[in-house]
């Protein structure tokens, strides 16, 4: 019998004890480049050359690298067109710069690089995303001071104050902040090239609930923000059932102030920037991590 | 000489246009310009479901009334864009079953404007009916004998005083009877597919979540 048995019985055993020696995990690919720059969900500069560096790879003799670097959507939607189309690289240098006339739109990118052995295959590196909005940030040197309108309760003045506090708080920068509630704005109406921030309600009842006007200078920088809030809907800073949180929608709208364009991918939902939000929602009111990236990048901070 | 003198005041008078072009050129480009972002509400399909006073499915008897918004057609937006021929459209629907409400009459009369929503101060005429419910769905777009789904729900008494219409504001939809396409004008969170199978339970659903 049984030699057969004992043999099977041996194998079976030996695999057993083999499986947790078994290398299982994925292997990076060492022959991949690793891009360092941009970061993963940077904010560019529109308008603005823009370097991509990677490191080159630890493993593989590479003969030359290829780039490519594709507009994904534009305000939300599809594009897809290729602004850097397999660009050869010769091996000894492992950035390049992308043309200041291709990044100019509110834009979601997608960079890779490849790196070609001298055996002939191709190792591709983690593919890098970034965006592009219209503006560089607030102007140089200056800070948006916002009026509020003397109209609303204590509860939204507040919320207002709370929200300009999260991005100070979370840049490091005081680039925005608020007047004090009795000097704010007394008409519910705006102007948005009078050279005052404002945040004041209007009804519309096709509009979105709320909407930022930034009025920026042929340099990019933005030199006014208006903030209107549509009194077609319900608010309050509570969670009350089937209405807006003031303080959500504010954060978000301040995000705008600081040249932050909007996020439109699934990753992104819980980020104060996400283009959508829903009612009792709160969690725009904390700034997340790639919010914060953003701000300070186009407000040079980093 | 005459001509030297000649040539030179004409060589003279370009270099200044020339100058004058290029000045005017780079004050243009210096302009600031403006843009708008607006942060967008999604509500879940059950709270749209729950809000809609009104379910029905209808068939499409006519245009009952088609008329300019205003007298020269042009509608100006809030983003100062401006829509040309903007025209208000009123459609009288036969109500072939109810799904959610209280609604007696067999049929029912739905709004809608080309380009985008209307706003009621952009409803002219009419006001005289006061017995019409009108629905304000900027992508309606109907044709006479079509089935679809409608979902409805009252806007503000003020309107209907004003007006003598109804708005609904935030969660109208329109859908195709076989649920294949739609539209709602408030932002769900997930595509909104109401169809004449599935309704009843989305709607008991939504009931019980209340």
């Amino acid at each position: 019998m049984n030699k057969k048995f004992l043999l099977i019985t041996l194998v079976f055993t030996m695999t057993i004890c083999f499986i947790p020696f078994s290398p299982i995990k994925a292997v990076a690919d060492s022959s991949a480049p690793v891009i360092t720059s941009p970061v993963q969900y940077d904010e560019v500069d529109p308008y603005t050359a823009l370097t991509i560096t990677w490191t080159a790879p630890t493993s593989g003799n590479v003969s030359r690298y290829i780039v490519s670097v594709r507009e994904l959507k534009v305000d939300g939607e599809e594009t897809g067109t290729l602004i850097v189309n397999q660009r050869i690289i010769p091996s000894v240098t492992t950035s390049t710069t992308v043309d200041a006339a291709s990044i100019v739109r509110r834009g979601y990118y997608r960079a890779s690089v490849c790196a070609v052995l001298s055996d002939g295959t191709y190792h591709y590196s983690a593919e890098r995303y970034f965006y592009s909005g219209i503006t560089k940030g607030v102007q140089s040197g200056k800070c948006l001071s916002f009026k509020i309108y003397t109209g609303f309760t204590d509860g939204t003045k507040d919320a207002i104050y709370y929200a300009s506090r999260a991005w100070i708080n979370g840049i490091g920068a005081e680039l925005i902040n608020t007047y004090a509630y009795s000097q704010g704005v007394s008409s519910d109406s705006f102007n948005n090239s009078d050279g005052v921030n404002t945040i004041t309600p209007y009804i519309d009842f096709d509009a979105a609930p709320m909407t930022t006007y930034t009025n920026w200078t042929y340099d990019y920088q933005t030199a006014e923000v208006d903030i209107r809030v549509n009194k077609n809907f319900l608010w309050s800073n509570n969670q009350t059932e089937d209405t807006l949180d003031i303080q959500n929608f504010i954060t978000h709208e301040f995000g705008h102030a600081h040249g932050v364009v909007h996020k439109h991918e699934e990753y992104a939902e819980s980020w104060t920037m996400y283009h959508e939000a829903g009612y009792e929602e709160i969690s725009k009111r904390s700034l997340t991590e790639h919010d914060i990236l953003s701000a300070k990048r186009l407000n040079g901070l980093t | 000489m005459k001509n030297i003198k000649r040539v030179i005041l004409l060589a003279l008078l370009c270099a200044l246009s020339f100058t004058a072009i290029s000045c005017t050129q780079l004050d243009s480009s210096k302009k600031n310009r403006i843009t708008i972002d607006a942060l967008q509400v999604r509500i879940p399909q059950k709270t749209l479901i729950a809000r809609a006073e009104i379910i029905i499915k209808g068939k499409v008897l006519e245009i009952a009334d088609q008329f300019m918004t205003n007298p020269d057609g042009k509608r100006t937006l809030e983003d100062g864009s401006v829509i040309e021929n903007a025209q208000i459209t009123v459609y009288t629907v036969e109500i072939q079953q109810l799904y959610k409400g209280e609604y007696t009459d067999s049929t029912i009369q739905v709004l809608t404007s080309n380009g985008r929503g209307l706003s009621p101060d952009l409803i002219l005429k009419g006001e005289d009916d006061t017995s019409i419910l009108a629905e304000d769905l900027d992508r309606l777009d109907l044709t006479v004998g079509e089935e679809c789904i409608l979902m409805l729900a009252y806007g503000e008494q003020i309107c209907e005083e004003a007006f003598g219409y109804y708005l609904c504001y935030g969660h109208a939809g329109y859908f195709t009877a076989d649920g294949n396409g739609g539209y709602c004008n408030a932002k769900a969170v997930s595509p909104v597919t109401l169809t004449p199978e599935t309704l009843p339970d989305d709607i008991a659903a939504a009931a019980a979540n209340e």
